[in-house]
């Protein structure tokens, strides 16, 4: 069992911060906070995330992560505090923000009487792209999804919407992918394939990811990053191998994530 | 650029719609109908007109001028001005809900707005669909309205231009009501209340207000003859025809249809009445204030939207 003394010490503590400069990070949030009357969704954020990485935020139901994902991808102004994304402030530059990011929200959806082709076409014209033909079959064939083009979405798996989903995130080559629990949903193949374009996209594509997952598992295979939000607040950052190494009593990360909220609460 | 690929998505949606099809088949056959039944009716009278002559005729007795003689050929599409006001403006409700809800049904509000685009430019590519849309069917109506009166009886140049005026005039009215069919869409998170709304005002501006504002004789609905007394000579019933006859949209809009095609006999039974100026004015608010109502939903519009729209 952790000491509390000891994790009041590693809690929000990123080693590497002080050997990474101002430029290098993507994300970069100071006390951002929302709230809806007197309910805080997000409390006092300070978060840095470097460019490159794999970032997971993880967090039960209701902490919080989705109203975040939604303030960095400047779907929803934050009641207090600043952050900027891409090197742009969230709040006054959020069409600069918006040129640099992908976005793939929770049970992604389309137009479905429309293909998928003609799905992308569209989401790559408001990207800036003005003829996307080459950038669609370059993405679909990335995904390894070339065969889905012509199929309307309505007749797509979840799997397979999943992809055109991340499709029209990467297509204008974003600098920073934002990723709402991109494994609901999906058996278990699906959630391997995912993992897999996440790592490729990253290492292939030098795209930085921001993932909300539930997935602990997940967190281990893809992440080089962890952060752990709990009722709207930060309690945990640090890279996934200093965690491992400081939690490695513990049989697994499912143990340190349920002892650093334990910790918290109590 | 933006709100053209928006507008331009948005009329490939809707031309994939069933339903809008469907709509827009009624309104071409009530057009074709309209054109028809007031043929028919002129074509009938006239008929018995010229039998009733041949008969006093063989009876020594005086022929009395035909009562449809003096008419404009234009009368025989007059019944166009009430399908339109009936089911034009219906018609505009229903492209202006779909195109103001389609993003939310598909459930792509927030990947959307992930793009760098702004509540404007998503404003101006629906409003500008909703036009286009409109405006086709406007001009498929003025084809089948000329065709058929060239048709069924003759047409002039000058014809071209009254019909012309009528339909733009047409248009102007049923945008006012496609652009509440779009704000109270953007507005509403449930289809059915987001529809039911702009239902709602129709069926006031159609049927409450021209009853309150311009027909207050209690059988002027029933009767055709003008009453005798006027009735506006009462303090309370002035008082409420002047409060309630400048919003009473589709009575501006079918005095000045009239007018337009020189119809006769369509003067209202209200003691005051506007010019058409004064009408195309009050339409041109009527117009102005849809599009600031749609404005206002767009601007409130939760572009952080991502639950289930019903």
């Amino acid at each position: 069992m952790i000491e509390k003394a000891s994790m009041n010490e590693i809690m929000k503590e990123s080693p590497s911060k002080e050997e990474t400069s101002f430029s290098s990070f993507v994300v970069d949030v100071r006390n951002l906070a929302k709230r809806y009357g007197d309910f805080a969704a997000v409390n006092d954020l300070t978060l840095q995330v470097k460019k490159g990485e794999i970032f997971g935020f993880l967090g039960h139901n209701g902490a919080g992560k989705t109203t975040t994902i939604n303030m960095l991808t400047t779907l929803l102004e934050p009641s207090s505090g600043s952050g900027k994304v891409a090197g742009y402030d969230i709040i006054n530059e959020s069409l600069e923000v918006r040129r640099r990011i992908g976005y793939l929200p929770e049970n992604v959806q389309f137009y479905d009487s429309m293909t998928a082709y003609e799905n992308l076409e569209y989401f790559a014209k408001l990207s800036g792209i003005k003829k996307p033909d080459s950038q669609i079959w370059e993405v679909l064939d990335f995904l390894d999804a070339r065969s889905y083009a012509d199929k309307k979405i309505s007749a797509l798996s979840k799997g397979m919407r999943q992809r055109i989903g991340i499709a029209q995130a990467i297509i204008h080559e974003p600098e920073i992918l934002f990723l709402d629990e991109p494994t609901t949903g999906l058996d278990p193949f699906g959630v391997k394939q995912l993992r897999d374009i996440i790592l490729r996209l990253n290492s292939q594509k030098g795209i930085t990811i921001f993932m909300n997952t539930h997935l602990l598992q997940e967190v281990t295979k893809t992440c080089s990053t962890i952060g752990v939000l709990n009722h709207g607040s930060l309690i945990y950052l640090d890279s996934l191998s200093n965690t491992m190494k400081r939690f490695k009593d513990e049989g697994s990360l499912e143990d340190i994530y349920l002892n650093i909220e334990n910790n918290e609460e109590e | 650029m933006l709100s053209f690929s928006i507008a331009k998505n948005e009329i490939r949606h809707l031309l994939r719609e069933r339903t809008f099809f469907l709509i827009l088949s009624v309104f071409i056959l009530i057009t074709l109908a309209s054109t028809y039944i007031g043929w028919s009716s002129q074509h009938t009278i006239e008929s018995v007109y010229q039998e009733s002559a041949i008969l006093l005729t063989a009876a020594g007795q005086n022929v009395p001028p035909s009562p449809f003689s003096n008419l404009p050929t234009l009368d025989i599409v007059k019944n166009m001005i009430i399908y339109i006001v009936l089911i034009g403006s219906l018609l505009a409700i229903t492209v202006g809900h779909s195109i103001g809800t389609k993003d939310q049904k598909a459930g792509v509000v927030r990947i959307l707005f992930s793009k760098p685009v702004t509540k404007k430019d998503v404003l101006i590519g629906k409003v500008t669909s909703l036009m286009l849309v409109l405006f086709a069917i406007m001009i498929v109506s003025l084809g089948i309205s000329i065709a058929s009166i060239a048709m069924l009886s003759e047409i002039h140049s000058a014809m071209f231009l009254q019909l012309i005026g009528f339909y733009g005039i047409s248009f102007l009215y049923i945008l006012g009501f496609g652009l509440l069919g779009l704000a109270f869409g953007l507005m509403k998170r449930e289809s059915a209340t987001a529809l039911l709304i702009p239902v709602i005002i129709w069926i006031v501006i159609t049927f409450a207000l021209p009853e309150m504002g311009s027909a207050l004789y209690p059988t002027s609905s029933l009767n055709p003859i003008l009453p005798q007394t006027n009735i506006l000579d009462s303090p309370v019933l002035s008082t409420i025809h002047n409060i309630l006859y400048p919003f009473s949209i589709s009575e501006h809009y079918k005095l000045l249809s009239s007018a337009i095609l020189a119809l006769q006999g369509t003067e209202s039974v209200v003691s005051v009445t506007y010019s058409p100026i004064m009408n195309m004015f009050i339409l041109t608010i009527w117009l102005i204030l849809t599009l600031a109502v749609s404005i206002y939903a767009m601007s409130k519009f939760d572009i952080s939207r991502g639950d289930v729209y019903e």
